[in-house]
């Protein structure tokens, strides 16, 4: 990764991860799978992004700095990973592998013991054949990526062949939806290992399009004011190692938007201006965790390629 | 340059389309009809016959005459409740046919007077000054050239700026650009461009038409009109566009906040005038609504060559 580092940048993101580390430390039960009764849904997501980010930490040394105890974090993760009814939900119901494969990934990179047997879940990858229709292929670019980081053998295509099935040659901003632009986000992610390595996306020219698309992205998100989508697409600017375009007025806004708790509102949040959700609620949790854990991701990945 | 190509091919279309909408809603006997929508008319008439089609040149001679007639006839028009700059666009329309109204032609000798008595012109006057000039009210060759501190500043913290104070900037850059016939350096450039490029697909993802409009000419006159943002926005624009001829669609609009016959007046015609007024913008590679000159920026880099 290249080095970026325009000191106020640096300044802004240090400020934006102790304030949300330390909400998100306040608040490790909001993602606990068990919290709301038995496993159901897709509830494991919470905690399979609170182990995206523990990697993060674990991963990002050199931007760690005096972040709150990691143990605690492990501990959050193994509490539920050892429950049987959560160890063995992947084999009976595989849509929810890959949030399991991130929180053991998580557990074994900080010398936990990992619950998934590698050599189980590929049997699994191989026996169910996971591709398109029922798998569109951003998700199975998000399975590749989990079964990367699991060190998993499988046979998924590669990671430009992916993101060719993913994204079309053009794509006119202005009418993508929310949900799409999370779908350009990811792959970004996935194809650069969260920002571990210059994003796998094929030739310099697609890198480019890809990097142009992204500024255009993060400036309307800025204008937006969407946070959650700020932070995701600064984090693509670092994947695609991207020039110094928007991030820096995108650190700004959002630290304008951080709350005196350290929280990032997110959408709901925004658009509560009655004040109808209490802040420390649980609705009010539920409402700024993602775009709060989000912003920590995008800070720690940006500050340790600062560090360089 | 293909795609240039067909982009040009249907943005003229639209034009068309649009120009015979706005001769139709312009002729209707309507006393809801002022002033204000007879010139915003006349204005979206006389852009479609800058790109030469049939329909605009007919109406806007039709436009013309019924304009000319309905200012004759207002006897309670107040020129400070108007658009400077539309005031002198319609009246310019009208005297390149041998009209003229003299309402107008009160108009526009009163504000000759006020920026000739200046004592030194804002940077941001500057389409004023030329429109006037065009019509033979003052001239360009005295006073002093408009300071650099009456330009608006920008970079990405336009990102974050109020609606209010992102039209202010617009119309500062029309006017300083003199609407892109003189170079406007807005420092820092780059990321001004790149700013407004992004606010642009924004605010018509938005739905605010309008805004939107106004910044696609804006990165005209920044220079920047080649970004691929125009393309996309020109491409999103002309879906935009009625059977009818009219930009905007907004049904849902209607009936919540609005009569039919106050959607048409108030939003759809002028909305549908700033959207043809940037499709023929992002159409023309010259500048056309006034000839290039030079920059009148003390200490201007460009200010010895024409831009």
């Amino acid at each position: 990764m290249r080095r970026l580092n325009p000191p106020s940048t640096s300044e802004s993101a240090h400020r934006l991860l102790d304030g949300t580390l330390q909400w998100l430390d306040r608040h490790l039960d909001h993602f606990d799978p068990f919290r709301s009764g038995p496993l159901t849904g897709l509830c494991e997501i919470p905690l399979a992004e609170l182990a995206i980010l523990t990697l993060t930490r674990l991963r990002c040394t050199r931007a760690r700095g005096d972040g709150p105890d990691i143990r605690r974090w492990l501990d959050t993760l193994l509490s539920a990973s050892v429950d049987p009814v959560f160890r063995q939900r992947p084999f009976r119901e595989p849509e929810t592998l890959v949030s399991h494969l991130m929180v053991d990934s998580a557990l074994r990179l900080g010398g936990r013991a990992g619950q998934l047997s590698p050599a189980s879940v590929a049997r699994l990858i191989a026996a169910q054949h996971r591709a398109a229709p029922a798998l569109p292929p951003h998700r199975e670019m998000e399975l590749r990526h989990a079964l990367d980081l699991a060190g998993v053998a499988h046979g998924l295509p590669s990671y430009p062949e992916l993101l060719r099935r993913s994204l079309p040659a053009s794509i006119n901003p202005i009418f993508l939806t929310t949900p799409e632009i999370y779908v350009v986000t990811h792959v970004v992610f996935y194809a650069a290992d969260l920002g571990h390595r210059v994003a796998d996306v094929g030739s310099d020219a697609d890198r480019r399009r890809l990097a142009c698309l992204v500024e255009q992205l993060l400036g309307m998100s800025i204008a937006a004011g969407d946070w959650d989508l700020t932070a995701e697409l600064i984090l693509c600017t670092q994947c695609l190692d991207g020039r110094d375009g928007f991030a820096g007025a995108g650190w700004r806004a959002i630290g304008a938007a951080q709350r005196d708790d350290g929280a990032i509102p997110g959408r709901v949040s925004r658009e509560d201006e009655d004040g109808n959700i209490a802040p420390g609620s649980t609705e009010d949790i539920e409402a700024c965790y993602h775009a709060t854990l989000v912003t920590a991701l995008a800070a720690l990945t940006w500050l340790h390629a600062v560090s360089w | 340059m293909a795609a240039r190509g067909l982009v040009v091919t249907d943005a003229r279309a639209a034009v068309d389309l649009a120009v015979c909408w706005l001769a139709e809603v312009a002729s209707r006997p309507d006393p809801d009809l002022t002033v204000r929508h007879r010139l915003q008319a006349l204005f979206g008439a006389w852009l479609g016959a800058v790109v030469g089609t049939e329909a605009a040149k007919s109406a806007l001679t039709a436009l013309r005459t019924t304009s000319q007639d309905a200012l004759e006839r207002a006897t309670d028009f107040d020129a400070r409740e108007h658009d400077a700059k539309l005031l002198l666009l319609g009246r310019r329309a009208l005297r390149e046919d041998g009209l003229d109204s003299p309402a107008l032609a009160s108009f526009s000798q009163e504000l000759a007077r006020v920026l000739r008595a200046a004592p030194s012109l804002p940077a941001t006057m500057l389409a004023e000054t030329r429109l006037l000039a065009a019509l033979g009210e003052t001239s360009l060759g005295g006073g002093d050239p408009p300071p650099r501190t009456d330009l608006p500043t920008g970079g990405h913290h336009l990102l974050t700026t109020d609606p209010a104070t992102l039209r202010a900037f617009c119309n500062a850059v029309a006017g300083a650009s003199a609407f892109g016939s003189v170079r406007c350096v807005v420092e820092p450039s780059d990321a001004t461009a790149a700013a407004v490029a992004a606010l642009l697909l924004h605010k018509l993802r938005e739905y605010d038409l309008a805004l939107g409009a106004m910044l696609l000419r804006v990165l005209k006159y920044l220079g920047a009109g080649d970004r691929e943002e125009t393309s996309h926005a020109v491409s999103y624009l002309l879906c935009q566009q009625q059977d009818t001829g009219a930009f905007g669609l907004y049904a849902r609009e209607l009936g919540a906040t609005m009569t039919p016959r106050r959607l048409v007046l108030d939003v759809e015609l002028p909305i549908t005038v700033s959207v043809v007024w940037s499709l023929v913008e992002c159409t023309s590679r010259e500048p056309f609504l006034l000839p290039r000159g030079r920059p009148l920026l003390r200490g201007h880099p460009d200010q010895r060559a024409p831009s």
